[in-house]
């Protein structure tokens, strides 16, 4: 028998709807398997957003449990991505203000030895390499959070300029400024460290 | 396209957001400014460095809690399934017998008779008739009562009418001096 090509149906991955179909239909195995496409991401954004792994780790139950819990709200029209992190980053933000820290926020130290351990570099590219994280986290944690709230949401959420927009109740020129005042932030602290291009 | 509209399409033009129009136009902006082009490549280089850090990645003991907590309460094609609609008809049932009990509490019982209809309503049951006496009384309080208000009133329109009268008389009096 010659060997047939894959159909291309075969190769694709289901989508994050079916997978949560699925769920709500009492998959438990779709549910892991959507907690694993979206786990990194949701987590950098947010420990970068909160500051703080242990709080991070809370917000990230509570995110994944309301999910659960209102999966039969979600309609399939919304993104599933896009509504996971609507979740997520009305929680952080709602973390953030009730410790009053919506317009000051600290970086944990340990925060970069954390990142480092699970990527596990050779000792001179650990040294560079934390470094050059210190400096993107730093720069990520001295920037005012609403600009860090869009450059996260675009980033490790994927979510459009547009959708952030509706999600934070900012007009679009004002998202993008703030995406463009967090990249010129950014920028500016690695070029004083080095990192990129004058 | 001046600096600050470039600007904007470079952040669109950067994830592919930007339309055909603006990522032409951006182009050309790019070309012909030494200042924004700098920008541009500086945020690219900006943004894929900070890509290259890997993301953090939570705990397993968190991950294990979330994936108990969604095992916990999976079914909605279980259990949950086959309740659901009996659960359905037993609020429809509920909100019909509450909305009717209120329909027949509340509706207009007999409706304020015309001029015209008046003979008619003199055909009306004995019972109607008593409601309609009480109903009588009752209006007859508040005329007599508004009444009362009325004739307080006049009786304080007269009081004033007298007062200016009296200043009325003192001026002419007081003029005469």
């Amino acid at each position: 028998m010659p060997d047939q090509p894959l159909s291309p149906v075969n190769n694709v991955e289901p989508s994050d709807d079916a997978l949560f179909e699925r769920y709500r239909k009492g998959d438990a195995a779709a549910f892991e398997q959507l907690l694993a496409r979206h786990q990194s991401a949701l987590f950098g954004f947010l420990v970068r957003m909160a500051g703080s792994r242990a709080l991070a780790e809370d917000l990230f139950q509570e995110t994944w449990l309301r999910v659960v819990r209102e999966a039969r709200r979600y309609r399939s029209e919304q993104k599933f991505s896009r509504w996971l992190f609507t979740i997520a980053n009305r929680l952080v933000i709602d973390e953030l203000r009730r410790r009053k820290r919506w317009n000051t926020v600290s970086v944990d130290d340990d925060e970069a030895a954390v990142t480092l351990q699970a990527r596990g570099p050779s000792a001179a590219e650990e040294t560079e390499r934390r470094r050059t994280l210190s400096r993107i986290e730093a720069a990520l944690a001295t920037l005012q959070p609403s600009l860090r709230q869009v450059f996260l949401l675009r980033e490790h959420g994927g979510v459009s300029f547009k959708e952030i927009a509706a999600m934070t109740g900012a007009p679009l020129g004002t998202v993008l400024w703030r995406m463009s005042a967090a990249l010129k932030h950014l920028r500016k602290e690695l070029e004083a460290d080095g990192v990129t291009a004058k | 396209m001046n600096c600050e509209r470039a600007n904007e399409a470079l952040m669109l033009d950067l994830y592919g957001e930007a339309g055909e129009t603006d990522a032409a136009a951006l182009k050309e902006h790019l070309a012909n400014c030494a200042a924004c082009r700098r920008a541009a490549e500086a945020s690219r280089e900006a943004l894929a460095e900070f890509r290259r850090e890997p993301s953090p990645r939570p705990s397993r003991e968190t991950v294990e809690a979330v994936l108990a907590a969604a095992q916990s309460r999976p079914s909605f094609g279980g259990v949950f399934a086959l309740w659901r609609p009996a659960l359905w008809r037993a609020v429809a049932v509920v909100v019909i017998a509450l909305t009717a009990s209120f329909a027949i509490k509340f509706w207009p019982r007999t409706p304020v008779p015309l001029a015209g209809e008046r003979a008619s309503v003199a055909t009306q049951s004995a019972a109607t008739e008593t409601s309609w006496d009480a109903e009588s009384v009752a209006v007859s309080e508040h005329i007599r009562l508004a009444q009362a208000d009325v004739a307080i009133g006049s009786s304080l329109d007269n009081r004033i009418a007298g007062l200016r009268d009296a200043l009325s008389e003192l001026r002419n009096g007081s003029d005469g001096f």
